[in-house]
């Protein structure tokens, strides 16, 4: 699949971002200068060598850090004109996340795992949450863990639950970061195969970050992030 | 599914944590207020006391002397006795109303597991003015001689018998409490049956001898006129009788009333201590608890939480916690209160009636209302922190 | 996760234990450590009842220990269940010891009476109460 025609809407717009963070040992530079845009119902794929900045460029993309420089517009809408409340909101509602890491909240089960975004976002009734999110679980082939705690789940059965959260609110915009860098091959080709389907089938917008080639090659576009600066490579070469 | 929910859920979850944090508020509300209780109970305490002991002064044998006191307030029977004759003759000294005198058995501490379990008082009907103006009309008319009057302590009801010395008693009324030994502890005989008992212990071979001769007293209760000065016939009875001690019954109250200041300074002190303390320990804990919790909020605030919904999870928290520990501070202090109450009284040498009701509920309000804000204030900075740092920052901390 | 709050609670029950021990000796000492005896005829002394219940007191902080170490190191939630049976036991035998199965002395200005009695009685409960936390966020 192609969206490259010019009626698509650009959902994804960065211009000249940067990010600097102060240390104890001086400046760092994780993001310089980077522009980016993504399209409605895009699959991108971003790799690098660790500490290329890739997190961080995602961390400004989902409005969990503020740029030190450049502008970041979601579907129109500038983050950095957004309060604490707003962006909280529009995080809720636009973006998913899917992360590197174990991201489930330690104390809930997984249905109330799957829930947790709608109810942040106090938006839906009760029973209409439920629904969706036992659906969600199913979809991922979760069925039967609903009352199990993270604890208990294996960490490919983890990400699973936390890519059915990340679907709860509907997003536009799923964010994953390396959502397989710790997962057998199997279950690593599960979990990539599941973002696609949902790439497809509900058009939803991902940008996935990983060290893995082969699984990025299969996104529309490829980026390489390198000391901070982002290049589109063409996947032809790969 | 809400945030009480999961403040509920968290606290569930990180178990040890949650009981430390509330098991370090059970401590200080019951130590607050079982302070509080013991505060204002010594002053109930001293108020009835006064009211309770009747005379203007006591005499007592020279011997005595210095543990004045631990006898008319903790009732630790002295067996010291005097002549009873000097009442009749001090009651012709001008400026005394009335006297009367009391006889102590036999220290009971010496026979616990025998005989007589509590302090025994024998008095003298015909004169006494301490004790059965307490008792009401009905019950006054008609004490005989082996009829007993016991203080609150003595569990056996009114129209039950206790036995002394090979005599049977029969309970006639038992005194309010006082939360004064001397009173609570006592079983209050007529004088002429105590001293019938006496002389009978001498020659029943199963009873102690108990060494007291007719006539002989262990203390005299004395009322005086009206603008008479005490210090005066102080002063006048032991110029006359070298040998006796007297004791102003306001100095009894006196001394205790000039300590309770600084017991309640200490408690004051004491009280300040436990709160510094638990602030810091609760600032401490609450902000290691949340640090270790640092992705855990990071991603709340990722999936659409605000920094209001995060500050209030981690109040809440706090507050159930206290809520809890606070709940299980009472339910102990209350326990404790009520078990080592005599323990109180003979530890402090200070006579002690708990508040009211009223007074302990509020005295319950007190105590863990200043905990909550003590508590809320300590988790509110670290709360603060965690709600105002950038999601991704608290996210890449990996605990 | 269990395992934490079974090193806790063992610890307080451990703590427990000690206080059992020490406390009649110490803490609240019964007469005998006031110094207090029975003076028989013969001309010498005798301990009283207390002095008797404060060594029962030491046999029943020593198995409270000993019990406590167990469930420390149990890891079958059957035997974990049974060492908190015998905890109930042990609990409900502090309070019986000076109270009915052996008794301390009669008066109340005792020290053995007004102080170590309340204060075995709360131990007693503390004991029951930690040992049925245990068995109920056990279920």
């Amino acid at each position: 699949m192609k969206v490259s025609d010019s009626a698509a809407k650009t959902l994804v717009w960065a211009e000249n971002l940067s990010k600097v963070y102060e240390t104890p040992f001086g400046k760092i530079e994780a993001v310089k200068k980077v522009n980016l845009e993504v399209k409605k119902g895009e699959f991108v794929s971003i790799i690098g060598p660790t500490g290329s900045g890739k997190t961080t460029l995602l961390n400004l993309i989902g409005g969990l850090t503020v740029p030190t420089e450049g502008l970041i517009f979601i579907d129109g809408c500038y983050l950095g004109g957004l309060g604490d409340e707003e962006i909280s909101r529009f995080r809720g509602e636009k973006i998913g996340f899917i992360f590197q890491f174990a991201s489930l909240i330690p104390s809930l089960t997984v249905l109330e795992n799957v829930c947790l975004p709608s109810f942040l976002l106090r938006k839906r009734s009760k029973e209409a949450i439920l629904t969706r999110a036992k659906m969600l679980i199913e979809r991922v082939g979760l069925s039967g863990n609903e009352a199990s705690l993270p604890f208990c789940l294996s960490g490919g059965e983890q990400r699973l639950a936390a890519i059915a959260r990340s679907l709860i609110n509907q997003p536009e915009l799923i964010l994953a970061d390396e959502p397989t860098g710790d997962l057998d091959e199997e279950t690593e080709v599960k979990v990539i195969d599941l973002l696609h389907q949902l790439n497809y089938e509900e058009k939803i917008t991902f940008i996935l970050v990983t060290h893995n080639l082969k699984l990025a090659a299969r996104g529309n576009h490829l980026f390489e992030m390198r000391e901070g600066k982002l290049t589109e490579r063409d996947k032809g070469n790969l | 599914m809400n945030l009480f929910f999961l403040a509920w859920r968290n606290i569930r979850y990180y178990q040890q944590v949650s009981l430390a944090i509330s098991m370090g508020v059970t401590i200080a509300i019951a130590l607050l207020f079982l302070g509080l209780m013991v505060s204002w109970g010594v002053e109930r305490g001293l108020e009835t006391y006064r009211a309770r002991l009747g005379a203007d002064l006591l005499v007592a044998p020279r011997e005595v002397k210095g543990n004045m006191e631990s006898i008319f307030l903790l009732g630790k029977s002295e067996k010291q006795y005097f002549n009873g004759k000097i009442v009749d003759e001090l009651r012709s000294l001008k400026g005394i109303k009335r006297i009367s005198p009391q006889v102590f058995l036999e220290s009971v501490a010496a026979s616990c597991c025998s005989a007589g379990y509590v302090f025994i008082i024998g008095y003298d009907p015909k004169t006494d003015f301490t004790l059965l103006p307490w008792i009401s009309l009905r019950e006054r008319g008609k004490i005989g001689k082996d009829d007993a009057v016991v203080g609150a302590n003595i569990i056996q009801p009114v129209g039950f018998f206790l036995r002394f010395y090979g005599h049977r008693f029969k309970i006639v009324a038992q005194l309010d409490r006082t939360g004064v030994g001397f009173y609570d502890n006592a079983v209050y005989l007529p004088i002429e049956t105590v001293y019938k008992m006496a002389q009978e212990s001498k020659v029943k071979p199963e009873i102690y001898d108990l060494n007291l001769k007719r006539g002989w007293i262990s203390t005299a209760f004395i009322e005086l006129e009206k603008g008479v000065n005490a210090q005066e016939i102080e002063g006048k009875i032991k110029r006359r009788y070298p040998n006796l001690e007297t004791v102003k019954a306001i100095g009894l109250v006196k001394k205790v009333k000039e300590e309770l200041p600084r017991l309640q300074r200490y408690f004051f002190i004491f009280i300040s201590f436990v709160s510094v303390a638990l602030f810091f320990l609760i600032t401490i804990v609450f902000y290691l608890f949340n640090q270790m919790r640092r992705r855990e909020h990071g991603l709340l605030r990722a999936l659409g939480g605000r920094k209001m919904d995060l500050l209030t999870l981690v109040l809440l928290e706090g507050s159930l916690l206290i809520l809890f520990g606070s709940f299980a501070g009472i339910i102990l202090a209350l326990t404790i209160k009520h078990l080592f109450y005599r323990w109180v009284i003979f530890t402090l040498k200070m006579p002690l009636l708990y508040p009211s009701l009223s007074l302990q509920l509020l005295g319950m309000m007190i105590s863990t209302t200043l905990i909550l804000v003590i508590g809320l204030v300590g988790a509110f900075y670290p709360a603060y922190l965690i709600a105002n740092e950038e999601p991704y920052e608290s996210i890449r901390f990996s605990g | 996760m269990v395992k934490q709050k079974q090193i806790l609670l063992s610890s307080l029950l451990i703590i427990l234990g000690i206080l059992v021990i020490f406390g009649p000796i110490y803490l609240f000492p019964v007469c005998q450590y006031k110094g207090m005896m029975i003076e028989v005829k013969k001309g010498g002394f005798a301990p009283m009842k207390c002095t008797y219940t404060a060594r029962a007191e030491i046999i029943l902080g020593i198995l409270t220990i000993v019990i406590a170490l167990m469930l420390m190191i149990a890891r079958e939630s059957e035997s974990r269940r049974l060492l908190n049976i015998l905890f109930l036991i042990l609990g409900v035998l502090v309070i019986l010891v000076p109270t009915w199965i052996i008794g301390i002395c009669m008066s109340p200005t005792m020290p053995c009476r007004y102080g170590t009695l309340p204060f075995l009685e709360l131990m007693g409960g503390l004991i029951i109460g930690v040992t049925l936390f245990n068995l109920v966020s056990e279920l």
